[in-house]
């Protein structure tokens, strides 16, 4: 089986039982899914559907990268390039010290904002659900 | 207390860590002990003395199961003493107005129910203490000597509310000899900001979207939004459940532990199997070390194989109609395979 066709068919088993997992009423599971597939008379999308997808787009688009292990991948990258690169060794020793250096401002700079990015979103008191009570 | 709220990050984090810091070594548990006791009290001051009930309980049938190693009975009656208060005990949380309702149903009576709320994480504190106690049954770790540090494993406030499993075998050693170091603090500081983001940042907001999708608060349904929201709630389970281990992960690395993985990308799966591999695998592998592989996995033919499955179903099924349900299904399906493989591998042998 290619790959493509397992994450595929993985994925779509996953959404489906979120379903099922989301709703604890069976009829409620029923009518959400076979609005999914276009079932019953529900319409292929409208305007309020558009406007939500707007507004959400990025954040949803933010999450999907955040799923993948883009880290590994950029390393893997990095490293490949590192090694074609590699004939003028002294030269590329002293940047490699620099480009280190720049990522980890870089990355310093980014916790910093992603902390103060949060604690505005909780002093604001935005929608922020507890889902462990049940343990 | 939660983690993603200002009085954990601004007042209860800050000054918890300083005077974990400045105090000798041998006072450090101490203070991790006071600590999660305050944790847990800011939202209900009812569990705690449960808590210290069940560690001196799970430390004194540890011990006794050390004193007794030759006599076999005496050691099996100690494990099960112990096992059987533990689950008692989440039991009675969780099923004592189950069963109230359904005596009141058959026999026509009205018994009132108790409406207990579940305490944060009993669910986990079981877990915890069960692998303690059937791993020293079993000889793979020395029972602790110290209630002490018994205690401390048994309160530890970061993975309580939502994972990872901390078995007493991965943290043995730290709870004497902490490795605290600035590189030690710098790591989990950034590990736990990434947990924070992508609980306040990722989830919360496509959760907020979900909400709306799920609760019908808008005119009409169509197809483009369903699979929207299916697709933001899916992210925001994942954020939310992975946030959470994140920063427990990052906060024991502060203190000097180390915990398991708990995530690990499961959306980038090619099968079910490997996405139970990947999703919450400090519970699939608890499931399948303290229940499946004992009651002889699949081992013993097809028809016991298949009572076990069901007993690792209806036990999760049972734990609560909740994230622990969909992960059961998970962990039978990974139980399955991996035992498969398993056996695989020892035949070759």
């Amino acid at each position: 089986m290619p790959k493509i066709v397992g994450h595929i068919y993985t994925l779509f088993l996953v959404l489906i039982s979120w379903v099922i997992f989301a709703f604890e009423d069976l009829g409620q599971i029923g009518t959400y899914l076979s609005t999914m597939f276009g079932l019953n008379s529900a319409n292929l999308a409208n305007a309020e559907a558009i406007y939500y997808l707007k507004n959400y787009i990025i954040i949803i688009i933010i999450g999907i990268i955040g799923s993948i292990p883009l880290k590994n991948i950029i390393k893997k990258w990095a490293k490949n390039n590192e090694n074609k690169t590699n004939k003028s060794k002294n030269k590329n020793v002293v940047n490699m010290k620099k480009r280190d250096i720049v990522i980890s401002v870089c990355a310093s700079i980014c916790f910093i904002a992603v902390l103060l990015l949060s604690t505005a979103s909780l002093v604001n008191n935005s929608f922020n659900p507890f889902l462990y009570f049940r343990f | 207390m939660v983690f993603s709220s200002v009085v954990f990050l601004y007042i209860f984090l800050p000054i918890m860590l300083l005077i974990y810091f400045l105090v000798p070594k041998r006072f450090k548990n101490l203070v991790m002990i006071i600590s999660s006791f305050i944790f847990f009290a800011w939202g209900e001051i009812r569990y705690i003395p449960i808590m210290l009930i069940l560690a001196v309980m799970d430390f004194w049938c540890g011990n006794k199961i050390n004193k007794f190693w030759e006599d076999k009975k005496k050691k099996r009656f100690y494990l099960w003493l112990d096992v059987g208060v533990n689950l008692l005990i989440l039991f009675f949380f969780k099923y004592a107005d189950f069963i109230i309702s359904s005596i009141n149903g058959i026999t026509g009576l009205n018994i009132p129910l108790l409406h207990i709320p579940l305490p944060i994480g009993v669910s986990f504190n079981t877990f915890q203490s069960l692998s303690y106690i059937i791993d020293v049954y079993r000889g793979t770790v020395k029972c602790e000597k110290s209630f002490y540090n018994y205690l401390t494993y048994t309160t530890l406030f970061p993975q309580i509310i939502a994972g990872p499993i901390v078995r007493y075998e991965t943290v043995d050693e730290e709870l004497v000899d902490k490795k605290i170091s600035l590189d030690n603090f710098s790591l989990g500081m950034k590990r736990f900001i990434v947990g924070l983001g992508k609980k306040v940042l990722i989830a919360n907001n496509v959760g907020a979207l979900w909400n709306v999708i799920e609760t019908g608060a808008f005119g009409e349904m169509t197809v483009l939004l369903s699979w929207v929201g299916i697709i933001s709630f899916a992210l925001q389970i994942y954020f939310d459940f992975s946030g959470y281990s994140d920063m427990a992960i990052g906060l024991a690395k502060i203190f000097g532990m180390n915990f398991d993985e708990n995530f690990n990308y499961p959306y980038i799966s090619k099968s079910i199997t490997e996405f139970w591999r990947r999703w919450h695998i400090t519970l699939g592998s608890w499931f399948r070390d303290y229940i499946y592989i004992p009651l002889g996995g699949n081992r013993k033919g097809l028809p016991k194989q298949i009572r076990n499955i069901l007993i690792v179903w209806a036990l999760t099924r049972s734990m609560a109609w909740s994230i622990m349900e969909f992960c059961a299904l998970g962990t039978i399906f990974w139980c399955y395979f991996n035992n498969r493989e398993i056996v695989f591998t020892e035949s070759i042998r």
